[in-house]
């Protein structure tokens, strides 16, 4: 799957580069407004990664550019700017979601996750990952065909596993993806261990393979055998 | 620090004072100087009719009369007189004197003013006195004394409404300044400028207030401007910490101590980016950038926060009592208003030990939070930034300036109290 990433900070854009590549996506990089606009002309994309503050140009108008061309690129705005508006804007001009920087490399690698996924299958959204079957529109999981019950913070939790694969993700990490803008009010984020307990138990009473692991004092994996 | 006196009403009480200190002086004074002048004009009466005593004994007019007749004739016109002879030649000395003497007609006792000489008259020694009652004198002086009484509360009625309106219009640049200093708000972003006045001292008043406030608004500015700048500077080199963090983490899956360090930056950089959020919050709360307003409830907003923040509450074990006596209905930011009820709930949480119980009321147009504490808050410093009212909560510092900012853009009143061993958070709508 192709990415683009129109980033003027060369070294940011290497490193989401360098994160995404092993979730086997093909990363291009523009680091300004012409490059940018030269790069979306030649190719189409699964996701644009879009920074609003480009040498050349805004961000905003390359988003114009391509929903004139009517194109089903999605795109994600990265912006360092974190207006309200901003985000309102960029939505209505047809964003698919909108991320504020600092954030970690595992939430944009979910967010890009979630908006391929979304664009793939318009209608009977389902993701299968082996025995695991996620149906997005109705938010239902099952293993080996069976309903395996989780709330709604599991059921995150689980997609945002799937979106990071193989990928070290931390307590911090889990619970400022769950807790979304409260995570800004609250510095203990312990109750992730209790999320993330019922999370396993309920997969492994589903008879899944495992794929969640502890790492001793760091967080969390998901692993593909 | 006692009770505060107006300007004016200080100026017109010392006015007052100082009159009637004048008056206490002057009324005695001014009784002791007429009552002076009629004795004098008295005696010299006196005097006079003793010389025409002793012209009407010398006349040849009345050369043939016996001084009896010529005494009785003079008592006709000052019945006063008494001149008697004095055959023991007793030497009387010129002398005036003021007695209290019986009046015959209405028996009042009267004051009354003489003078007593010895005369030599026709060759024979005589003693003469004349007394003159002076109780008409005294009344006349009362009077008076009256009258001079009245034109000075008169005088004193006037100077005061003169001090009163002419002061109220002399001070009219102070007072209008002093109104300027108590309506100005730093927060509110309005300029602050006095108008000239002609008068040397208030137009120096004027100016260096007018300066003083212009610097300080400037430097406020410059304040917010810096801080925001700085936050926003910070986003690029935080976004680049967290991203090379996030790699490291990738690749020393098996190196467990660098795992924990890394993790632990990793919290540090959140957290970090967590102040920087909320500073931009805040200054973006301060320039009024949340202008879209919708109707709200608000126990429906308290409830979709509690859901939101269950997970902290389980947490820590507390638990939530609400108490929803009035439904409040708002016109406001719905963003802001759930940042504001989130930051005073998990503020109540972070300053409470586990297991506690945190109230939600609503009652009238208010809303209190509450929880168990042991000491009040510094009521002055609890709405300042970066001030931590407590040592085991590792906050931004800016919870609770976030909330009152919040408020104060949306016209609500955030106020603190300790009542029963409970931090009381009251919002009133």
């Amino acid at each position: 799957m192709k990415l683009l990433i129109i980033e003027d900070e060369p070294d940011l854009a290497k490193d989401m580069a360098q994160y995404l590549s092993a979730e086997e996506y093909l990363c291009m990089h523009a680091y300004t407004y012409g490059e940018a606009l030269e790069k979306i002309d030649q190719y189409s994309y699964d996701c644009i990664l879009l920074d609003l503050m480009l040498p050349g140009g805004n961000g905003m108008q390359i988003l114009e550019h391509t929903r004139r061309q009517k194109r089903n690129d999605g795109i994600l705005i990265i912006s360092a700017r974190q207006g309200l508006e901003d985000k309102v804007n960029g939505l209505k001009q047809g964003a698919d979601d909108y991320l504020s920087k600092p954030f970690h490399l595992s939430e944009l690698s979910a967010r890009i996750f979630s908006i391929i996924r979304r664009k793939q299958f318009d209608s009977g959204n389902v993701l299968t990952f082996n025995e695991i079957t996620i149906d997005l529109t109705a938010k239902k999981v099952s293993v080996y065909s069976k309903p395996v019950l989780l709330t709604r913070k599991e059921y995150e939790l689980l997609l945002f596993f799937i979106g990071n694969k193989n990928k070290v993700l931390s307590k911090n990490v889990l619970a400022e993806h769950i807790s979304g803008d409260m995570a800004d009010m609250f510095d203990n984020h312990d109750f992730i261990y209790a999320h993330i307990k019922n999370l396993k138990k309920k997969l492994q009473d589903s008879g899944y393979s495992k794929y969640l692991n502890t790492l001793y004092g760091s967080g969390y994996i998901w692993e593909e055998k | 620090m006692g009770r505060k006196i107006r300007l004016l009403h200080k100026t017109l009480l010392v006015y007052s004072a100082g009159a009637l200190v004048c008056l206490a002086i002057c009324m005695p004074l001014y009784y002791f100087i007429v009552r002076q002048i009629i004795l004098e004009e008295t005696d010299e009466m006196h005097l006079e009719a003793k010389q025409r005593i002793e012209l009407a004994f010398t006349s040849e007019v009345y050369a043939e009369l016996e001084p009896d007749k010529i005494i009785s004739l003079l008592k006709v016109l000052n019945p006063g007189i008494k001149l008697k002879e004095n055959p023991d030649k007793i030497v009387f000395q010129d002398s005036f004197y003021s007695i209290k003497g019986i009046e015959m007609d209405d028996q009042e006792v009267v004051p009354i003013r003489g003078y007593s000489t010895g005369l030599g008259l026709r060759g024979k020694p005589w003693h003469l006195s004349i007394e003159s009652n002076l109780e008409e004198a005294e009344e006349s002086i009362e009077i008076l004394a009256g009258i001079a009484l009245l034109f000075f509360l008169l005088l004193i009625l006037a100077l005061a409404l003169f001090i009163r309106i002419f002061s109220a219009s002399l001070w009219k640049p102070f007072y209008s300044a002093l109104g300027a200093l108590k309506l100005f708000d730093l927060n509110k972003d309005k300029s602050f400028d006095l108008k000239d006045s002609n008068i040397l001292e208030f137009h120096q008043l004027n100016t260096g207030l007018n300066s003083i406030m212009k610097e300080n608004i400037l430097a406020f500015r410059r304040q917010k401007e810096f801080l925001e700048n700085f936050a926003h500077e910070l986003q690029t080199p935080l976004a680049m910490l967290m991203s090379k963090t996030d790699l490291l983490l990738q690749n020393n899956k098996e190196d467990h101590q660098t795992q924990k360090n890394l993790i632990s930056i990793q919290e540090s950089i959140s957290r970090i980016s967590r102040i920087n959020k909320n500073l931009l919050l805040l200054s973006r709360i301060e320039q009024n950038q949340f202008p879209e307003k919708e109707n709200l409830i608000l126990e429906d907003s308290i409830r979709y926060v509690l859901d939101l923040t269950e997970d902290f509450f389980q947490e820590r074990a507390c638990t939530v009592n609400c108490k929803f006596e009035s439904k409040i209905e708002l016109f406001a930011n719905r963003y802001l208003l759930e940042i504001l009820l989130t930051n005073l709930l998990s503020n109540a949480l972070r300053h409470s030990e586990k297991g506690i119980q945190i109230i939600i009321e609503t009652k009238e147009n208010e809303c209190m939070i509450s929880n168990p504490g042991t000491t009040p808050l510094n009521k002055d410093a609890v709405f300042q930034r970066f001030i931590s009212t407590s040592i085991h909560s590792p906050g931004s510092g800016l919870g609770l300036a976030i909330s009152r900012e919040i408020c104060l853009a949306s016209g609500w009143v955030l106020t603190y109290d300790f009542i029963n061993g409970r931090h009381f958070f009251t919002i009133s709508f």
